[in-house]
């Protein structure tokens, strides 16, 4: 299992848009994702779980990957947020 | 996969075999990925799915429910493939089951009542010489009544089967029925009685155009029918792609119905009337020149022409043999007919035998043999052996071997009757013996072929009930097929939940929801600032700016009311929400109001967005209305 912690830096946090994006990102691995904050979950593969977080601009995350792909996962999904959120 | 143990169930997409599985744990995921053709796999909503990519995917799927023995979850993809592979008469026979299955209810009804009515007025059962009515004359209104409900059902049938036919053949149903209606109007010769004025000449013409066409009903007929409403349904479906949507409602049901009708009477009434005139031949030619050959080619052909409808034209041929029974001793054709009837009965009743786990198909199984062996056959015909089809073969074979004894033995009628096992007392009383005797053979060969048949080609029944026992090669295609009968597609819907005028996916003007990245859907321009609830759901998510909704439905959907474009940036000014996450809430129910011209002024498209965000985990999801809308109408179809 690997994971990491996230600032959101995504003005309008993980709302529809970039949650959509993100299910798509997080389908590509067999690694099951999972995003933590202030103690909810949610399955990054789940959209409407995922908005459930309400996330917001400067939340802090923690992503959860597991599984046999979760080096390259994790390594992904990082750049991902990087990138996009 | 963890043996064929683990797999609860089996379905493929386009692309994707979906299995749901009792331990995933136990797939060995390095030996699925170094099998070439599998091009990936993931875990979705409780399936694992594997890609393979289109074409492949059947073909896999096909030696995969082989391998594993499993037949559940079969999906409209199966169906299209299971219905390419039948030939021209499997797939005529399987549209008569669609058209026939939800009739069914009466046509049994009016069988049973009918053989009611013919224990009541037959002649000489219970009472020397007389029937029950005239043993009992207080009882003759009320086998008046029973008679005259028993008949509705036949009588209409034709507006029955239209109403079917047009549903299952794309065309508007109440005009199916219309079509049918037309057929047997009253004003038209009874198609009953059709038998009887070709012998006497007095069929009635109509005059159109200078073609004389026949003023003749179809009371009692199936096929013409069905090839109206088939007409009808083609007619209709490529009006309305012509005819401008202003004009629609008025233009294409009145041409619809008046093109079909008139190809009714113009060419399947004459084709029906020249089968009749050629049938009347035939029969005299089978009985009188091939002896019991022909009694087993008619004993064969008879359950054919019930199909048709076509039977009703041989009561010419024998109401001719019987004006002359001075000289013939009788007609050979009643004991042929008996036997053939209850041959269908009987492999109706062996169904009943061997279709221990669906205790409806065999209640439906006991009631029509039942009525079969009382002499009306359509309820055993249409309900349960040509629906499962090893029955019908089953009970063709019976009936060819009981009809040929009874030729054989030179078994004459002299009177018109319940062609049933009952129907003994139309036979001329030094035959008796050998009519129960015909009959026996009839009855105890179609049951044993049927159970024989039922062995070979019939395994599906246990295997829809869900037992996993091993079967003969070949055997699931018609299981297949039996399971896409018997099993209607359930689609669950996703009413609107805004009013206003409903756009397609890709015209929602903001690039993410346009894509299908958030799921398949519609956009709603809206007119009011009011969303309620598409269906009965539990809320599953509230985005704190107000603007948007996550409600979980009917089979695991999920569905996303996203009002507006950007208006995240709004920070829920001119938005409230009445629910909270976790409230189950009723279809209709108000979720939340908004501002539209706050939406406006700040700059933004209060286009809204209505999509169903796992629309991958379901075979389709069709759009059943764009345009204008009211809150609540049927938007969305998702196929489960």
């Amino acid at each position: 299992m690997k994971n990491f912690n996230y600032v959101i830096k995504d003005e309008v946090g993980i709302h529809a848009r970039p949650a959509g994006i993100l299910v798509k990102e997080a389908k590509k691995y067999r690694s099951r994702i999972v995003i933590m904050k202030d103690g909810k979950k949610a399955e990054a593969t789940k959209l409407m779980a995922l908005m459930g977080l309400g996330v917001k601009c400067g939340d802090e995350i923690m992503v959860e990957v597991s599984g046999e792909d979760e080096d390259t996962a994790s390594r992904e999904i990082r750049t991902f947020f990087e990138k996009n959120l | 996969m963890g043996g064929k143990d683990n797999i609860a169930s089996a379905a493929h997409c386009a692309t994707r075999l979906r299995l749901v599985l009792r331990d995933e744990s136990l797939i060995d995921k390095d030996a699925l990925e170094n099998v070439e053709l599998v091009k990936g796999n993931f875990n979705n909503g409780g399936q694992f799915q594997i890609i393979l990519g289109t074409g492949i995917v059947n073909n896999v799927y096909a030696e995969f429910i082989k391998m594993a023995n499993i037949t559940e979850m079969t999906k409209e993809e199966l169906k299209k493939q299971a219905a390419k592979k039948m030939n021209p008469l499997q797939k005529l026979l399987k549209t008569l089951a669609d058209v026939f299955v939800p009739i069914l209810p009466a046509l049994v009804l009016s069988g049973l009542l009918m053989g009611i009515n013919n224990i009541l007025t037959a002649q000489g059962m219970f009472v020397e010489g007389k029937s029950l009515v005239e043993a009992f004359p207080k009882i003759k209104d009320f086998a008046e009544m029973v008679n005259l409900f028993s008949n509705a059902g036949f009588t209409f049938l034709p507006v029955l089967i239209g109403f079917s036919a047009a549903k299952i053949f794309g065309g508007t149903p109440i005009l199916g029925a219309v079509i049918g209606a037309i057929m047997i109007h009253p004003d038209l010769m009874n198609g009953y009685g059709y038998g009887q004025a070709l012998l006497d000449g007095t069929v009635p013409f109509w005059n159109i155009f200078g073609l004389s066409v026949a003023k003749v009903g179809y009371q009692g007929t199936v096929l013409p029918v069905i090839a109206s409403a088939f007409c009808l349904s083609f007619v209709e479906k490529k009006l309305r792609k012509i005819v401008p949507a202003m004009l629609d409602n008025i233009v294409t049901p009145l041409l619809s119905v008046l093109i079909a009708g008139a190809m009714t009477f113009l060419f399947i009434g004459p084709v029906m009337r020249g089968v009749g005139d050629a049938m009347t031949n035939a029969v005299m030619w089978l009985f009188f020149d091939l002896g019991s050959v022909g009694g087993l080619i008619y004993g064969v052909t008879y359950p054919l022409l019930v199909i048709t409808g076509m039977h009703h034209s041989l009561v010419t041929a024998e109401t001719q043999i019987l004006a002359n029974i001075g000289t013939l001793g009788g007609s050979p054709t009643f004991a042929v007919v008996a036997a053939a009837n209850c041959a269908q009965g009987a492999a109706a009743l062996a169904v009943m035998f061997r279709m221990k786990n669906d205790p409806k198909m065999r209640s439906l199984a006991s009631a029509s043999g039942i009525s079969s062996l009382l002499g009306i056959t359509e309820p055993a015909i249409f309900g349960v052996n040509l629906k499962l089809r090893y029955p019908f073969y089953g009970a063709l074979i019976g009936g060819g071997i009981g009809a040929a004894y009874a030729t054989l033995v030179k078994v004459l009628s002299v009177s018109q009757g319940p062609c049933g096992v009952i129907g003994v007392i139309c036979i001329r009383p030094d035959c008796m013996l050998q009519f129960m005797v015909s009959m026996a053979i009839a009855i105890v060969s179609a049951f044993a072929a049927t159970m024989v048949l039922g062995r070979v080609f019939g395994r599906k029944e246990k295997l829809s009930a869900g037992s996993r026992k091993p079967e003969p090669a070949g055997a699931e295609k018609v299981a297949k097929d039996i399971h896409t009968e018997t099993e209607e597609k359930e689609e669950k819907v996703i009413f609107a939940p805004i009013q206003g005028n409903v756009i397609p996916r890709e015209d929602i003007p903001d690039e993410t929801f346009a894509s299908g990245v958030l799921g398949d859907g519609v956009g709603i321009e809206p007119e009011t600032g009011e969303v309620a609830a598409p269906f009965d759901g539990e809320i599953s998510s509230v985005t704190e700016t107000r603007h948007a909704i996550g409600i979980t439905g009917p089979g695991g959907m999920e569905v996303l009311i996203h009002v507006g474009v950007d208006t995240v940036k709004m920070n829920g000014e001119g938005f409230a929400v009445l629910v909270s996450e976790g409230d189950k809430v009723r279809a209709g129910q108000k979720l939340m109001t908004f501002d539209i011209s706050r939406i406006k002024a700040a700059g933004y498209s209060a286009t809204s967005a209505v999509l169903l965000t796992n629309s991958d985990d379901y075979p389709s999801c069709n759009v059943v209305k764009t345009g204008k809308s009211k809150q609540m109408e049927k938007i969305i179809m998702v196929e489960q």
